[in-house]
């Protein structure tokens, strides 16, 4: 858990002061924020035990949905 | 967009290291047993028609990349919509080469390390690469991916007083239609995934070279995996083979005296960095485009974070990722790799067809 | 100019903070010293009566092999031994080596294991089972550890031998199974072809056979007959030489022979063996067996000379009679007595008459019985040593 949030926060303060430095637009700092943000939710909840549903699953679910995978 | 050039032997060989990267512990045509060879071949054909249709959407659209190929053929909603989907597609495929290289180093070499430290490790080196840019890449694969075949042909050297050479009989004892699987699956899994190199197709700096580079690429790696699989089954036979879980790993220790087996976790490292390196920048780059920002390497360390993320989320254990490589994998595949480069050739041929038409 | 020294200031101490952190991740997360681990060098595995597994491992220690070498001959001296042997019963084999730990100190280190010794009682009750293991665990080397089968002797007796050739018994037992190059009197297995001979249906395991000789020796001789993973019978030494000549692994034994009045030691130095399978409309309808050898005169007790070249074709005529009554007694014990396919002709049946494999593949054992086998011998013989007859005192 505190690992994680250390290895996030020092990615986040490699990268984040370059941004504001170089004066990036908005939307860099939007999609950047929202991988972390995504990324950091889904390894916090996998180091806490509660495993959401995967992509895999998503995908294989949506293909049982139209009929290709039995 | 950035001048960096690659030339035809840097792109050939990324191609080889991109198409070797993980089939080299998951071959799936070995899902046909000892028939795998017929597969590899059939496969092979498949794989080569494939990348040709990528070759000729590159050369009928010269200097642009996928997305914006997407954007001229398609306009800008839908090709925006279905840039976003190549760009899933692309960090999908990424993180698992990421998984597949974890589970194979945990298993094999440190199995009391846990997979996420692997996977980290291996990631910072690849961010470090993504960064330095395309021409980097294509120098860094010179280096390394000619390592691939003379480990291959080390080690199949080391081997060759314990073989037996009739271990591929009898032929198509599980019928056709195994074959024919698995050589679709093998059109998928590796051929399929090139379709990121429409997204560094416009870096090369021989455009008249590409069909060529693709094909001999092709052919390279049909030869390589005809070769590999010849040793291993040769080797352990066709029961042992189907049974291990990395068939050349168990290859590799079999050499009497001699403990090779981090060659093949070099083998890895490189085909697996280089399939990673291309899929993150494929992303990154795509995803620039998409929202019109400079430079593709403001967004690789976020990319590459989530791949990583991805890759431990995505399967539960390892006989997921196995099953779902052989069952979802290749029908979730048809679209990214058929159905939309196909429409995509196709509009590409009419346009060029009309204007020339408008000028008579 | 001052500007640009300093960043090449900054890039040479971040280069030095790397190598710094470089020095300090060598070596692997799980990185044990060779003192903080057991190194097995012999396992042995038995089936108890209530369906347990009982584990027994040998155990080297480097430091106290160097003192017995170096300290030979002062004796008296009371000295560590350089091996201890431990068993312990589980409900598995991972089981027992790992609850094994609550007697010995250090991990169990299994990839310099160099004998794996199957107890009787397990092999009677089938090997698939605890082979699992042995192929699943990453510290196996599936190609350098020995697998042998004990007879009247459970393994945990086997491995408490101390002998006085090597100061690891497990080094001894596997240097007599190795010596069967010259001998060829016991079938010697690796375990990783008896792995891939347990998944092939086509042909049955045999694995040597290791026996108590004494206090201090072990006898490898002979082999185990298996069926479908179960122990089904024993080969005494000449039929596992049968065996062994027809699947074509002799590489060089003594095969004696009489002669006028006297004896003669015949020495193959080089043996070829194929097996095949004669179909007759599409049914199997001759086994054969084709051996090929080449022998010289090693040893001739006898009045007579050996001095034209139809003595020694006459001896060629002989030695194949004998060759092939060996592998003629291997044949009827495999067929008739255990009933089990070790020579590898459902392999061919197999890879040649696929559609009529998947027919007789669960009963092929039967079949096999039933078939009449055909046996070739081809002997030649090229040399008879330094001389050509006796010592004769009017020579």
């Amino acid at each position: 858990m505190v690992i994680i949030l250390a290895v996030f926060i020092i990615l986040a303060l490699y990268d984040l002061p370059r941004f504001i430095r170089k004066k990036e637009p908005v939307k860099v700092f939007v999609v950047y924020v929202f991988l972390m943000a995504a990324s950091l939710a889904v390894s916090l909840l996998l180091a806490a035990g509660k495993r959401p549903a995967s992509p895999a699953r998503w995908i294989e679910w949506i293909l049982k949905m139209i009929g290709v995978v039995k | 967009m950035e001048k960096a050039r690659i030339s035809s032997i840097q792109l050939f060989l990324l191609i080889i290291g991109f198409l070797y990267g993980s089939t080299v512990i998951i071959n799936p045509a070995l899902s046909a047993k000892n028939d795998a060879w017929l597969a590899i071949l059939l496969g092979g054909v498949g794989g080569a028609l494939l990348i040709g249709v990528y070759a000729s959407i590159a050369l009928l659209n010269p200097s642009k990349t996928l997305v914006e190929i997407l954007m001229d053929r398609f306009g800008k909603l839908i090709g925006n919509a279905v840039s976003i989907l190549y760009i899933w597609y692309f960090i999908h495929i990424a993180s698992l080469v990421f998984r597949n290289f974890g589970e194979f180093i945990t298993t094999m070499t440190f199995p009391e390390t846990p997979m996420a430290v692997v996977i980290g490790i291996f990631a910072v080196l690849l961010v470090y690469g993504i960064n330095s840019g395309i021409e980097v890449m294509g120098r860094t694969s010179e280096l390394f991916v000619p390592f691939i075949p003379v480990t291959a042909l080390i080690i199949s050297l080391s081997l060759i007083t314990t073989r037996d050479f009739t271990a591929f009989l009898p032929m198509l004892e599980n019928g056709m239609a195994l074959v024919l699987n698995a050589a679709f699956s093998f059109i998928t899994f590796p051929f399929g995934e090139t379709i990121a190199f429409l997204m560094l197709f416009p870096h090369l700096n021989k455009k008249e070279n590409l069909k060529k580079v693709a094909a001999l690429s092709v052919l390279f790696i049909v030869v390589l995996c005809l070769f590999i699989f010849i040793r291993n089954i040769s080797v352990l036979g066709s029961d042992l083979m189907y049974r291990a879980i990395f068939t050349p790993h168990l290859t590799s220790l079999l050499i009497p005296g001699l403990n090779v087996e981090p060659l093949i976790d070099i083998n890895l490292l490189i085909g697996g960095g280089t399939k990673i390196s291309v899929c993150i920048y494929a992303a990154a780059k795509a995803l620039s485009q998409v929202l019109g920002i400079s430079d593709y390497r403001k967004l690789t360390t976020a990319i590459t974070t989530f791949c990583v993320v991805l890759s431990i989320w995505v399967y539960e254990n390892v006989l997921e990722m196995f099953s779902w490589a052989e069952k979802v994998w290749p029908y979730y595949s048809i679209p990214f790799q058929m159905v939309i480069p196909l429409i995509l050739l196709f509009l590409s041929l009419k346009k060029r067809a009309e204007p020339s038409k408008s000028r008579e | 100019m001052k500007c640009r020294k300093d960043k090449y200031a900054v890039k040479i101490a971040i280069l030095a903070v790397l190598s710094t952190v470089l020095l300090l991740l060598t070596g692997c997360w799980s990185y044990r010293d060779l003192t903080e681990i057991n190194m097995v060098t012999a396992l042995g595995v038995d089936r108890l009566e209530d369906g347990k597994v009982l584990v027994t491992v040998q155990v080297v220690e480097p430091a106290a092999i160097q003192s017995t070498a170096s300290g030979k001959g002062k004796g008296g001296v009371t000295q560590q031994k350089p091996v201890f042997v431990e068993s312990y019963e589980g409900e598995t084999v991972f089981d027992a080596l790992t609850s094994m730990l609550s007697i010995v100190d250090k991990k169990l280190f299994l990839g310099t294991a160099q004998v794996l010794i199957l107890g009787e009682g397990l092999s009677k009750n089938g090997i698939n089972e605890v082979m699992d293991f042995f192929q699943r665990n990453h510290e196996m080397e599936y190609d350098t550890v020995d697998v042998l089968v004990a007879k009247d002797v459970t393994p945990k007796d086997l491995l408490k031998i101390e002998t006085d050739m090597d100061p690891i018994p497990a080094m001894y037992i596997k240097k007599t199974a190795e010596n069967t190059v010259s001998r060829a009197k016991v079938k010697r297995t690796m375990m990783i072809d008896l792995i891939k001979e347990m998944g092939n249906s086509g042909r049955q395991a045999v694995i040597g056979q290791v026996a108590k000789e004494g206090e201090k020796e072990v006898r490898t001789e002979g082999a185990a007959v298996f069926r479908d993973g179960k122990l089904a019978g024993w080969l005494d030494p000449y039929a596992t030489r049968g065996y062994l000549f027809a699947t074509g692994e002799v590489k060089s034994t003594i095969v004696n022979i009489p002669a006028d009045s006297g004896k003669i030691s015949m020495e193959v130095i080089r043996s070829k063996g194929k097996v095949n399978v004669v179909f007759r409309n599409g049914e199997p309808a001759l086994l054969t067996i084709q051996v090929v050898l080449e022998a010289n005169v090693g040893e001739y007790e006898g009045e007579r000379k050996l001095d034209s070249p139809d003595d020694l074709h006459r001896l060629e005529e002989t030695l194949g009679e004998e060759v092939k009554k060996e592998i003629r007694m291997t044949v009827n014990l495999a067929q008739k007595d255990y009933s089990s396919d070790i020579f590898g002709f459902g392999t061919q049946v197999h890879k040649y008459h696929p559609q009529y494999w998947k027919k007789v593949k669960d009963g092929w054992n039967d079949t096999f019985s039933k078939l009449p086998v055909d046996i070739k011998v081809d002997a030649r013989v090229t040399r008879t040593g330094f001389i050509k007859g006796q010592i004769k005192k009017d020579g």
